[in-house]
């Protein structure tokens, strides 16, 4: 079925979306879709940026998984974003329930919470490092309540990636407290007051007014946060460097280590390809649950 | 640094860690300093040139027999004591200074020194959290000593499972669980507890002075005469001490146009006025033989120099990154968890001969 | 309906104040969880290393330092940090809500062309790919065309955004028709449209993109620290990532930098902050 140059373009006009998206579509192909290619291309052979690559088929894919670091990795980036994925939905989610249902404090919860949103990662980084200490201010604080606060967690590898994910809530929540708020206040008062009416309870308005009312935004924020979650670096890299003994040493890591330390690029980017497929197969799972029914 | 020498646009002469430098001259990327180049330098011969430093230093800086790099920091290990911490303790730090193993944990113990419930001072901090970095660097001492070792008399396969280097795990771990009440906040802190005198023996190097100095600045409780360096111990019937060694060197980049004008360069900067000056700054010490002449004047100098007499390194490798990962996550699983030791070296051991390949 | 004992006076008397009263106790609880560490922090870059070190700790400098400000200001080469990072995020804040703009308003349903909703998809798709996939070859490109170690390197992968062109695509599919083809009757260029007509329509979610920008370039430190290896050259955050240095690490001194570094976001934020939580609301992400 030939498409016309005519059929093309249902209005005259329309030409010039093309011509405008002409831009977009060239930075994007050039920074996005050739660097994938080559990365596939790099993941099949040995490379270490130095001598030319060298044809090796899938012996990087294989090592991977035959290597206990890659999936000990994926096993920290899978608890992690288990962790997040739920965490930092869940509990965003009940905050802004609970800032919406009163009448004062939203605007300054709002902008409150979204602080250490904005932070850069090296500094809330660094400010938690130091705050964990034992003997230091949490220990302090807990004295205060009768707490015995005597090791930092993050010297534990039992407690390391659980420390570094109440940093990385403490980060992130806001952002999506904000855009939780978003959602709700989108939500006609007329629903709630047919709730009324009918004499729901709190319970019930939630699960048959509010939670159906906002599923696109639950999707998005639940898509996000996933994916935002694996792709993290930062607070591992800043915070434990790995450590202690690869608790907190997530793919993330094993892959920039792998690449730029240990200078094995093939095997880096037959790791990141995985991790892309990962991410790509769960989020397709994701639209699924969240289908949006209306 | 990679970056730029991936990309063929490197400088002529780069400083990079002892460690990487084997990686790079494995790659090819560094210009060896060969006969003509000592020859335009002015001297004779390698050894002429050898002759220059204290002996053995230089030949640390080959690889495959070629000598690629110069001492920029020359950083050598010992033992720092802090004389008041011992006189609190009942002891004296010149004449009590713990000769063996055995005496360095008895005299930590000594030097430990609760008030009530509250810790007041501490014999020697061994960090295991963060900072075991530096716990790491006097067992690499006492790894040597015994005669274990990383890789293999080959260099093709790791030994870091042997029988004396499960000894050294075994030792050491015992001594830091004894050592882990430490009054310190984080363990980058300890310079400065140990500046101000709650710590008695710690890690030190040429550059630790000024750095304490730093630390404390303006607290009254600190004086650099309360510090003594001395090697540290050494195990009945081991040959030598083994002081540990970090160091950055100084290249050429393998593509650079003007390699003897980038050599008489780094010459320069490492031998005559500026490397004094360096010294005095900031602590770096270079091995040369100028600096011994420095070292009769200063007895702190002449201490670390004589140090140097007897410094190792704990491997050196083209792939130290992955071998030297492996090493560090089984230490820091050794110190942080109640994992079977031998499961831990027999792990690093095979991920070493993994990355060998 | 009141009467003590019923459902109902349960819910009003007890239920509902007890509610009230948790709620408060837990967002004020939350509020004190987000500004403690962060003013420990501040207060911290103001302490001497020997007081920041003293157990119990001290929340608040007994002798105040501010020399570690000082230094790091006029020492070094920290101003010129600042420079850099203001450039390289400004210029990428700007054309990359220029360019979203554009390339938003291309997707929208304001056009239709063969191949719209699929080039959209694949634009839409380039989020969901890892940083990591992409920066060997982003790294030999830069090696390739561009020298690395400028800010040309550091600039050229944040020109464009997936999330800006889905954002303003949004806004953009909320203008109504009719001024469009107003201006179309008229007789108006396709482009003279775009600049009279969609950018001041969608100015305020451009004007959030903008600042959700600059602020995600300012924190990025991960690309930076591939791509530059001059000190001089070095973005804020890359050189504080830096400052978390060898031997031993001067706590107060890096919360200096770190304060330092965070000033100009906390402007830019508390400055654009209507238009940036207003807009989420306007960008039509709930539909």
């Amino acid at each position: 079925m030939a498409v016309s140059v005519h059929r093309m373009f249902r209005r005259p006009w329309d030409r010039w979306g093309l011509a405008f998206l002409v831009p977009g579509l060239l930075f994007f192909g050039a920074i996005y879709l050739w660097p994938t290619l080559r990365t596939i291309a790099i993941s099949f052979t040995d490379y270490n940026l130095f001598t030319p690559p060298r044809f090796t088929g899938i012996a990087n894919y294989a090592t991977l998984f035959q290597q206990g670091i890659f999936l000990d990795a994926v096993k920290v980036t899978g608890i992690y974003v288990l962790a997040i994925g739920v965490l930092n939905y869940v509990l965003p989610f009940a905050i802004a329930l609970a800032l919406a249902s009163g009448r004062s404090g939203q605007n300054l919860g709002r902008a409150l919470y979204f602080l250490p949103v904005i932070l850069p990662w090296v500094v809330v980084g660094t400010i938690w490092r130091n705050f964990y200490s034992a003997p230091g201010p949490i220990a302090s604080l807990a004295g205060l309540v009768g707490i015995r606060y005597a090791v930092n967690p993050l010297t534990q590898p039992s407690t390391a990636l659980a420390g570094i994910i109440i940093v990385a809530l403490w980060k992130t929540f806001g952002f999506y407290v904000v855009l939780f708020l978003t959602g709700l206040d989108a939500i006609p008062q007329a629903y709630y007051e047919v709730a009324d009416i009918d004499g729901a309870s709190a319970v019930q308005r939630f699960r048959w007014v509010t939670f159906p009312l906002m599923r696109s935004m639950s999707l998005f924020i639940a898509t996000v946060n996933f994916i935002g979650a694996v792709k993290e670096f930062d607070p591992f890299q800043v915070i434990t460097a790995g450590g202690p003994a690869k608790a907190t040493y997530a793919a993330t890591l094993f892959i920039y280590e792998t690449g730029f330390k240990f200078l094995r690029m093939g095997r880096a980017a037959a790791a990141s390809l995985l991790l892309c497929v990962a991410i790509v197969a769960v989020t397709v799972v994701q639209f699924r649950i969240f289908r949006t029914r209306e | 640094m990679l970056a730029a020498l991936a990309s063929g646009a490197g400088p002529d002469i780069f400083n990079v860690g002892l460690s990487s430098m084997y990686t790079f001259a494995e790659l090819g990327q560094l210009a060896p300093v060969t006969s003509q180049v000592l020859r335009d330098l002015g001297y004779g011969s390698e050894a002429a040139f050898k002759n220059d430093y204290i002996p053995g230093i230089i030949d640390k800086l080959t690889y495959k027999g070629r000598l690629y790099s110069l001492y920029r920091e020359f950083n050598i290990f010992g033992l720092m004591l802090n004389k008041s911490a011992f006189k609190r303790g009942g002891l004296d730090a010149v004449k009590n200074a713990p000769k063996t193993w055995d005496e360095l944990a008895a005299v930590a113990k000594k030097l430990t020194i609760w008030e009530g419930d509250k810790l007041v001072q501490t014999g020697m901090f061994l960090p295991s959290g963060w900072g075991s970095d530096w716990t790491f660097i006097p067992m690499q001492a006492l790894f040597l000593q015994n005669r274990a070792s990383v890789l293999d008399a080959t260099g093709k396969a790791a030994a870091i499972n042997s029988d004396a280097a499960l000894k050294t795990f075994t030792y050491f771990c015992s001594l830091v669980q004894a050592q882990n009440n430490a009054p310190v906040k984080f363990p980058d802190d300890v310079w400065t507890r140990f500046a101000l005198g709650d710590v008695a023996m710690y890690v030190a190097s040429t550059w630790t002075m000024p750095l304490l100095a730093g630390q404390a600045k303006g607290d009254k409780r600190f004086s650099s005469d309360s510090f003594v360096v001395v090697p540290y111990p050494r195990l009945p019937g081991a040959d030598r001490v083994h002081a540990p060694i970090q160091a950055l060197v100084w290249s050429v980049n393998a593509r650079s146009a003007s390699v003897t004008e980038a050599w008489k360069f780094i010459q320069w900067m490492t031998t005559g006025e500026q490397a004094v000056g360096w010294y005095n700054d900031v602590g770096y010490l270079l091995p040369t033989k100028a600096m011994m002449e420095m070292g009769k004047q200063n007895a702190d100098v002449a201490k670390f120099l004589e140090l140097s007499n007897d410094a190792d390194l704990l491997f050196a490798h083209p792939r130290y990154n992955e071998i030297g990962s492996a090493v560090f996550s089984a230490w820091q699983a050794a110190l942080t968890t109640d994992r079977d030791l031998n499961a831990i070296l027999a792990t690093a051991a095979k991920q070493i001969n993994d990355a060998l390949k | 309906m009141r009467e003590p004992g019923s459902r109902r006076w349960l819910v009003a008397r007890i239920l509902r104040p007890l509610a009230s009263a948790s709620r408060a106790v837990i967002l004020v609880a939350l509020a004190v969880a987000v500004i403690v560490p962060i003013t420990w922090a501040i207060s911290s870059s103001f302490m001497k290393k020997a007081e920041f070190v003293s157990i119990p700790t001290h929340w608040w400098p007994r002798e105040p330092d501010a020399t570690a400000y000082q230094r790091l200001l006029t020492e070094q080469h920290f101003p010129r940090y600042y420079l850099n990072s203001i450039i390289v995020s400004v210029v990428v804040a700007v054309s990359s809500t220029f360019f979203a703009a554009l390339t938003g308003y291309a997707v929208s349903t304001k056009y239709t062309f063969a191949g719209k909703n699929a080039f959209f998809a694949f634009i839409l798709g380039t989020m969901l790919l890892p940083f990591e996939l992409i920066v060997i070859p982003l790294y030999i490109m830069m090696r390739t065309f561009n020298p690395l170690n400028t800010y040309a390197a550091v600039i050229i992968p944040g020109l464009l955004g997936a999330f800006g062109v889905f954002l303003l695509r949004q806004a953009i599919n909320d203008i109504p028709n009719d001024f469009l083809d107003a201006g179309r009757i008229d007789g108006a260029h396709e482009v003279v449209l775009f600049a009279r007509v969609v950018v001041p329509m969608a100015m305020p979610v451009m004007a959030a993109l903008l600042v959700f920008t600059f602020v995600g370039m300012w924190n990025s430190y991960y690309w930076p620290l591939i791509v530059i290896n001059d000190e001089p050259k070095r973005t804020l955050t890359l050189a504080i990532v830096y400052m978390q240095g060898f031997y031993a690490v001067d706590y107060p001194l890096i919360l200096v930098g770190a304060v330092l570094g965070s000033v100009p976001i906390m402007v830019v934020f508390a400055f654009a902050q209507r238009f940036f939580i207003r807009s989420m609301t306007l960008s039509g992400l709930k539909g």
